[in-house]
C-alpha cells in the first residue's frame, strides 16, 4: 500500500445542522472514536453531499493552501472591522464559509460543468485541475497524460486524434477511414491547460467537443462521454497568444481565480517539501467519486428545488440589464444585443439614452445583459451550492455568493458609465467579483423598495394563464384582456422606463397575445 | 522486550513509509509519545500481529498497516502508555483482540477500529465495569466470525457491563446472533432457549437470567468535581414512565436494570411533559428504608427529605443532600434461573 500521509478526512457531519436531541441513544456512538476505519462501516446515513463536503475539507486541509475564505456565509451578525486610510473591511463570517477556489472546481465535477481557473504562474492551477481527475477515480498519471497542454503549434489533429497511415492510403472513401482517437476523450475529467494558448483552428475543433460532446476528424464521429472540464489561463482577459474565440469562453461555466499566496502559510509549503509527496497521489479512497456516484450527484443536485421568493430575485436581477431604449425603434427590439449586433457607434447608442438616472440604473453598468445559458448556469450552480451545504432547496445567500462567478466574464462592465467614475467605486473595475456581488444587492433592495414580494400584478396574471385557457368563455377571455391593458396602463402611466418594468410590458404583451388568439378560436366556433 | 521476526521483517520491508507515518504523527501531535508506542507495540501489537498471521499469514502486510495506523492514533489520544486511563485499551489489545484474529485478518481497520473505538468509549461511562466488559468479550470473541456479529456483540457486552440504556438495542442485537451465542452473551448460558430468554426479557426489566454479575440495586450519579454528572444534588422526575434527571442545569435520562444504571444526556424538560411528570412520594418511605411492593430496601442517602419517584417497574431514590440516587426494581421478578 502506498504511503499517504494524508489519509485524515473530516468526520461527518461537515456542516452540522442544529437538530433536536434525541433521547434515545444511538448505537454508533459506541464506535465513534479517534480509531478511524469503523466510521467507513457504520456511516450508512451520510449521502454524497456529505461525501462531497469530506473532499472539500481534505482539499483545503490537506492538498491545496488556499485560505480566502471568500464565499461567506453568516448566521448571525459577522464581526466586520475596518482598516486603513480607505476604510477597507475584514468580515468575520459567522457561519460556514468557503475559498472559492477548492469549492468552484468541486461543484463543477459534481455538475459536470466546465471551470475556468485563471491566475499567474505557479499559484496551482494545474494541480488543482488534476486533483479533480483523481477525485473521479483517474490514477493522477492517466490525469496528467489526458490533460491537454495549450501551445501554439497545437493541431486539430493532435488534439482529436490521427487517421490510420494505412487507411489513408487504402480506403475507397471516407467511411474506410479510421481514426486513433486520443484517450482523453472518453474521460471523465477533461483538462486543457493554458487554453489560451491554442491556435485558433484548433479551438474551434475544441469548441465543438465542449459545446456538443463529440469530436470530429475526416468525417469520423466520436462521441465523449459527459463530463467536467477544467481549463487554465494565466489571463482570462485574452492575454495569451492566441485570443479566445468568444463562443469557447461563453461555454465556461465559472471562473475562479488563484488568490496569491500567503507567506504565513510558509511552514505548510515546508513540510510539502520535506514529505515529498503530492496530494493527488494520495487522495483518501474514501472521497474518491465512483461513475455511477458522480451520475447520483447530477442527479441530486438537479432535484434541489428554487423557491419561487428566490426565482423572482433572479428574474428581477437579470431584467436589469438588457434594456436600451436607444438601439430600437419598435419595444421589443431596445436591447443591448441589437445594439451590438448592428455595430452601431455604442458611444453615440449611449449619449441617446436619456432619461435614466444613469448613476442608479445598475443596467447602465454594463454592455450586455444575461444569455439563456448564463441563467441557466446561475441556476445550475445556485443548486450545487446548496446542494453541497446539506440543503434541500436554494437560499438568497446561495444565489449571492455564486452570481458573480458564473457571471464573470459574462456580464461584461461598461467602464465609462458614471458609477465607475465615482471615487468609492474605482475598486470594482478590477475587482469584478465584488462588482457583480454588488450588482445584486443593489437588485435586491430595490427588489425590497417595491415590495415585490408581496405585490407582484404581472405575476398574478401569468399565474392565472398558467391555470389553463380550457373551458374559458369568450366573456371571461374578454375580462383578462380588459385587466391585462389596464395594468399595461396602470404601468406605462408617468413612469421612466426600467429593465424589469421593460419585461414586465412584453410578459403582459405575451399574455396579452395568447388570450387574443384564444379569444378569436372561441369566437370562430 | 524486542519484537518478533514476523513483526520485524514485515516493518523493515516498509520501514521508510512507517517512519515517515510516525513522523507525521509526531508533528500533528507534539506530545506523542514514542517510548509508549514503542512498548505498546512490543507488548500489544505484535502478539495482536502473530495471532492473526497464525490464522491467516497472507494478511500480514495489511493487518501489519492496519495494526501500526490504529497504535498510532492511540498513541496520539494518551489511549497507550501506563496511565490508568489506558488500561482498558491495552488489556482489550493483549487479551480481546487475539480472540478475533480471523476477523481481523478479514477486515482489519474496521475491526481494530470498532474494538478500539468502543474501549475508549466504554472507559468514559460512569459506572461501567469495564474489567467485566474486557471479560465477556474474551470469553464469546472465539464465537464470532464477522464484523457484523462483533459488532452485535460489542453492544451486548456493553449493555451488559452496566450500560442499561442500550438493553433494547442489546437484545435486538442479540437476535441477530446464532441463538446459542445469544443466549450465551446475554447471560442466560448457551443451552438455554433464545425465543423463551428474549421473551422473559422483554417481560421485566428487572429479569435477570441468574448468572454472576447480576444487580438489583444501583448507586449512580456524583458531583461534577468528583468527574460525576450532576453539579448539583440532581432531582428525579417521572416523564411517561421513564426517569428524567436534573441538576438544574443539565437534564439526563435514567436507565436502569438487572445490568446496571446509566444516564445519558438529554433535552430539558418542556412544558408539554409537565402532564406526565409523576410527584414525589413519601408513602414508601419507612424508618430505615424504602418499602416497594415485596421488601424493604435500605437506601445509603440521608434519610431528610428523600425523595423516591417511581414508575412501573422501578424505584428511585434522591436527596437533596447527595448527588447520587439509588434505583432498584418495584418488586423482584419472579422465575429467574
Amino acid at each position: 500500500m502506498a504511503f499517504n500521509p494524508f489519509s485524515m478526512i473530516s468526520k461527518s457531519p461537515t456542516n452540522p445542522k442544529p437538530e433536536r436531541k434525541s433521547i434515545a441513544f444511538d448505537v454508533n456512538e459506541l464506535f465513534d472514536g479517534p480509531v478511524e476505519g469503523a466510521d467507513t462501516v457504520l456511516d450508512t446515513r451520510a449521502g454524497l453531499d456529505e461525501k462531497l463536503r469530506q473532499a472539500y475539507f481534505w482539499i483545503i486541509n490537506h492538498a491545496i493552501i488556499s485560505p480566502h475564505y471568500d464565499i461567506e456565509y453568516n448566521d448571525a451578525p459577522p464581526a466586520e472591522f475596518d482598516v486603513g486610510d480607505n476604510g477597507s473591511r475584514i468580515t468575520l463570517p459567522s457561519a460556514q464559509s468557503y475559498s472559492s477556489y477548492a469549492l468552484l472546481p468541486l461543484l463543477t465535477f459534481a455538475t459536470r460543468s466546465k471551470c475556468l481557473f485563471v491566475g499567474g504562474p505557479g499559484r496551482g492551477k494545474t494541480a488543482s485541475a488534476i486533483l479533480m481527475g483523481a477525485l473521479a477515480g483517474y490514477a493522477p498519471r492517466d490525469v496528467r497524460r489526458g490533460m491537454q497542454h495549450g501551445h501554439p503549434q497545437l493541431t486539430i489533429s493532435d488534439l482529436l486524434g490521427n487517421p490510420l497511415p494505412s487507411d489513408l492510403v487504402s480506403a475507397q472513401s471516407m467511411d474506410d477511414i479510421k481514426i486513433a482517437w486520443r484517450p482523453w476523450l472518453s474521460m471523465r475529467v477533461k483538462i486543457i491547460d493554458e487554453y489560451n494558448r491554442i491556435p485558433t483552428r484548433t479551438q474551434s475543433a475544441l469548441l465543438t467537443v465542449m459545446g456538443d460532446n463529440y469530436a470530429e476528424v475526416l468525417s469520423q464521429i466520436y462521441e465523449c462521454p459527459d463530463a467536467a472540464w477544467y481549463l487554465t489561463a494565466n489571463d482570462d482577459a485574452g492575454g495569451g497568444t492566441y485570443q479566445v474565440i468568444d463562443a469557447l469562453r461563453d461555454r465556461i461555466d465559472v471562473i475562479v481565480q488563484a488568490l496569491s499566496f500567503n507567506p504565513r502559510f510558509l511552514g505548510d509549503l515546508l513540510m510539502r517539501i520535506e514529505q515529498n509527496v503530492k496530494p493527488e497521489d494520495v487522495i483518501p479512497q474514501e472521497i474518491v467519486f465512483e461513475q455511477s456516484e458522480v451520475d447520483q450527484l447530477v442527479s441530486d443536485v438537479r432535484a434541489v428545488t428554487v423557491p419561487e421568493g428566490v426565482r423572482r430575485r433572479i428574474e428581477f436581477f437579470s431584467s436589469q440589464f438588457e434594456l436600451f431604449e436607444s438601439a430600437g425603434e419598435q419595444f421589443e427590439y431596445m436591447t443591448k444585443d441589437t445594439a451590438r449586433v448592428s455595430k452601431a457607434d455604442w458611444g453615440q447608442a449611449v449619449v441617446a439614452d436619456e432619461g435614466r438616472d444613469r448613476l442608479k440604473d445598475i443596467g447602465c453598468q454594463t454592455l450586455n445583459g444575461l444569455s439563456v445559458r448564463n441563467l441557466m448556469t446561475l441556476l445550475k450552480f445556485a443548486k450545487a451550492l446548496a446542494y453541497f451545504r446539506g440543503n434541500g432547496e436554494v437560499e438568497l445567500d446561495d444565489v449571492r455568493q455564486i452570481l458573480p462567478f458564473v457571471l464573470n466574464d459574462k456580464l461584461h462592465q461598461d467602464p465609462d458609465a458614471p458609477f465607475f467614475a465615482l471615487p468609492q467605486n474605482a475598486a470594482y473595475r478590477s475587482d469584478r467579483l465584488s462588482w457583480l456581488r454588488n450588482l445584486f444587492d443593489a437588485s435586491n433592495e430595490e427588489f425590497d423598495r417595491l415590495d415585490l414580494d408581496r405585490t407582484d400584478p404581472v405575476g398574478e396574471l401569468a399565474q392565472e394563464f398558467e391555470l389553463g385557457l380550457h373551458g374559458l368563455s369568450e366573456r371571461d377571455v374578454r375580462k383578462r384582456l380588459a385587466k391585462i391593458e389596464r395594468l399595461v396602463k396602470e404601468l406605462t402611466k408617468g413612469r421612466k422606463l426600467y429593465g424589469p418594468l421593460y419585461d414586465d410590458l412584453l410578459k403582459c404583451k405575451y399574455l396579452h397575445q395568447r388570450y387574443t388568439n384564444y379569444l378569436l378560436w372561441v369566437r370562430s366556433r | 522486550m524486542a519484537l518478533s521476526p514476523a513483526f520485524t521483517q514485515l516493518a523493515s520491508d516498509r520501514r521508510a513509509e512507517l517512519n515517515a507515518r510516525v513522523a507525521m504523527a509526531q508533528s500533528r501531535s507534539p506530545s506523542f509519545d514514542a517510548a509508549a508506542f514503542t512498548a505498546f507495540l512490543e507488548a500489544q501489537a505484535d502478539p495482536l500481529l502473530n495471532s492473526v498471521l497464525a490464522q491467516n499469514n497472507a494478511a500480514g502486510s495489511t493487518v501489519m498497516g492496519a495494526i501500526f495506523d490504529a497504535a498510532i492514533t492511540l498513541t496520539e489520544h494518551s489511549w497507550t502508555g501506563q496511565s490508568p486511563r489506558a488500561q482498558i485499551v491495552r488489556q482489550l489489545w493483549s487479551d480481546v483482540l487475539p480472540q478475533f484474529a480471523p476477523v481481523i485478518a478479514a477486515q482489519p481497520r474496521s475491526t481494530i477500529a470498532a474494538l478500539s473505538n468502543a474501549a475508549v468509549k466504554v472507559s468514559q461511562e460512569t459506572g461501567l465495569r469495564a474489567d467485566q466488559w474486557v471479560a465477556l468479550l474474551r470469553d464469546f470473541g472465539g464465537k464470532i466470525e464477522t464484523l457484523e456479529d462483533l459488532r452485535h456483540l460489542i453492544v451486548i457486552c456493553s449493555w451488559r457491563a452496566g450500560m442499561a440504556h442500550l438493553r433494547d438495542v442489546a437484545l435486538a442485537a442479540a437476535a441477530h446472533l446464532p441463538p446459542p451465542l445469544a443466549c450465551g452473551a446475554t447471560g442466560a448460558g448457551s443451552e438455554k432457549d433464545w425465543a423463551d430468554t428474549a421473551q422473559k426479557f422483554k417481560q421485566h426489566t428487572w429479569w435477570s437470567p441468574g448468572t454472576s454479575h447480576v444487580y438489583t440495586q444501583h448507586r449512580i450519579g456524583a458531583f461534577t468535581g468528583f468527574d460525576g454528572d450532576f453539579a448539583a444534588p440532581p432531582k428525579v422526575t417521572v416523564i411517561e414512565d421513564s426517569f428524567a434527571v436534573s441538576d438544574g442545569a443539565k437534564s439526563f435520562s435514567l436507565h436502569a436494570d438487572c445490568y446496571g444504571a446509566s444516564l445519558r444526556p438529554a433535552e430539558p424538560d418542556d412544558a408539554s411533559h409537565q402532564r406526565h411528570r409523576g410527584d414525589c412520594t413519601k408513602q414508601r418511605l419507612k424508618s430505615g428504608g424504602v418499602q416497594a411492593d415485596d421488601r424493604l430496601v435500605l437506601v445509603g442517602l440521608p434519610l431528610a427529605g428523600l425523595c423516591v419517584m417511581e414508575t412501573s417497574d422501578s424505584i428511585a431514590v434522591s436527596s437533596p443532600l447527595s448527588h447520587v440516587i439509588e434505583v432498584f426494581p418495584k418488586s423482584l421478578p419472579k422465575g429467574a434461573a
